[in-house]
């Protein structure tokens, strides 16, 4: 799941602050997860601006709009016949969202009101947790389903650093320590052998380097 | 020049002119009702200085809230508007900044007593979701006083009337919203 955070309310401000007329939309997918743009916080956040515009003596009209997911261009479509009336939207999706609605309406101001964050998993009410750099050169399977780029803050290939403590991070001894949590499931299950292989390095080519990344399937391609 | 005094809703001003050789002249302006709340607030009681009062409640609090409830409703009219939950956990900050946004000059959330939920832990996510909301409005200039939650007493005998009644007779510690 993408996660996010809300910008802080004086950034948002000061980016609508030329508009009179926007249109808050959010996104019913991974930031409604982890309540940052869904419908509930697209409520918030426009039941907000509004009172602060009345409340500066500003004109503004600021209405709400959900999308199933806004990355992908089917539910985009719902936007189709409303955001002429609007002088600019202000998303509430991840960062892809913000680029497919603004691609897919070229002459619209769309505007980003989250900080896209990482790629991680629901740890607990209210606790997200990165556990995903999204590489493209997946190395899970080596260790027990811990990945050692995402949860080691030095993000080792071939640790431990020798700097644990009782289990935890020597960077910031709240974490885990990534290599402890590979080490102790490979032992679990009897795997423990795959880590006197020395791993060589990731193919980074497949993350960085080549402007943004694709995927293309033939058979989805309908 | 203006020498100005005020009473009962009306200000009395009288124009002074440099040449004292020169008649006065008087003449009264009304103080507008809000105005004179707004001066008046400090010791007055949330009825009595016509504050809008939103309640949201959880019905575990008085069984028979639905009766209990209307005779104020027909009294007040506007000026108080009653929410039944079935837990003070089902809150959102969504229901408090939207009675704000429609107009409430305060937001009451009444919860059971700390550790008698009868959902185990309803009261302890509404304080948590009531302190989320209250950061909310002071980022946009309103008071937190605004939003308050009450945790009743263990063993609360008093009907929805009744501490709704209280409420209203409270002093008023904020002015009418300028929303």
């Amino acid at each position: 799941m993408i996660t996010g955070e809300r910008k802080p309310l004086p950034e948002i401000k000061e980016m609508i602050q030329p508009f009179r007329k926007i249109l808050v939309v959010g996104c019913g997918s991974c930031v409604a997860e982890c309540a940052a743009g869904g419908e509930k916080e697209v409520g918030v956040l426009a039941s907000a601006l509004r009172m602060d515009a009345k409340m500066a003596g500003h004109e503004k009209k600021i209405d709400e709009l959900t999308l199933d997911r806004q990355c992908v261009y089917q539910f985009i479509d719902q936007l189709t016949n409303r955001i002429d009336e609007y002088d600019a939207v202000l998303s509430l999706g991840c960062g892809a969202g913000v680029q497919a609605v603004a691609e897919v309406f070229p002459d619209s101001i769309i505007l980003p009101a989250l900080n896209t964050t990482f790629i991680g998993e629901t740890k607990d009410a209210g606790l997200w947790v990165e556990n995903c750099r999204a590489c493209g050169d997946c190395k899970l399977a080596f260790f027990a389903a811990v990945c050692p780029v995402t949860r080691c803050a030095k993000g080792l290939f071939n640790g431990p650093c020798g700097g644990s403590k009782e289990g935890k991070c020597e960077v910031d001894p709240e974490n885990p320590c990534a290599w402890q949590l590979i080490i102790d499931r490979l032992d679990r299950s009897g795997r423990i052998d795959q880590l006197n292989e020395v791993y060589p390095p990731a193919d980074w080519s497949r993350k960085q380097g080549k402007g943004p990344r694709k995927i293309y399937r033939e058979d989805q391609n309908i | 020049m203006r020498n100005c005094y005020s009473f009962s809703g009306t200000k009395k001003c009288r124009l002074i002119d440099k040449d004292v050789s020169k008649k006065t002249s008087f003449f009264y302006v009304v103080i507008p009702k809000r105005k004179l709340q707004d001066k008046r607030i400090g010791k007055m009681d949330q009825k009595s200085a016509g504050l809008k009062l939103t309640i949201f409640f959880c019905q575990q609090i008085d069984a028979n809230q639905d009766a209990h409830r209307r005779s104020l409703e027909k009294e007040l009219g506007s000026q108080i508007s009653f929410f039944p939950l079935p837990c003070s956990g089902r809150i959102e900050p969504l229901h408090l900044l939207r009675s704000l946004e429609k107009g409430s000059d305060k937001v009451y959330l009444l919860a059971c007593a700390e550790g008698s939920c009868r959902y185990q832990e309803g009261n302890l996510r509404a304080r948590k979701r009531l302190t989320y909301a209250r950061t909310l409005i002071e980022e946009i200039g309103l008071e937190a006083e605004r939003l308050e939650l009450i945790n009743m007493a263990t063993g609360n005998s008093k009907t929805i009337e009744e501490i709704a009644r209280e409420l209203l007779a409270r002093e008023a510690d904020v002015k009418p919203s300028p929303l």
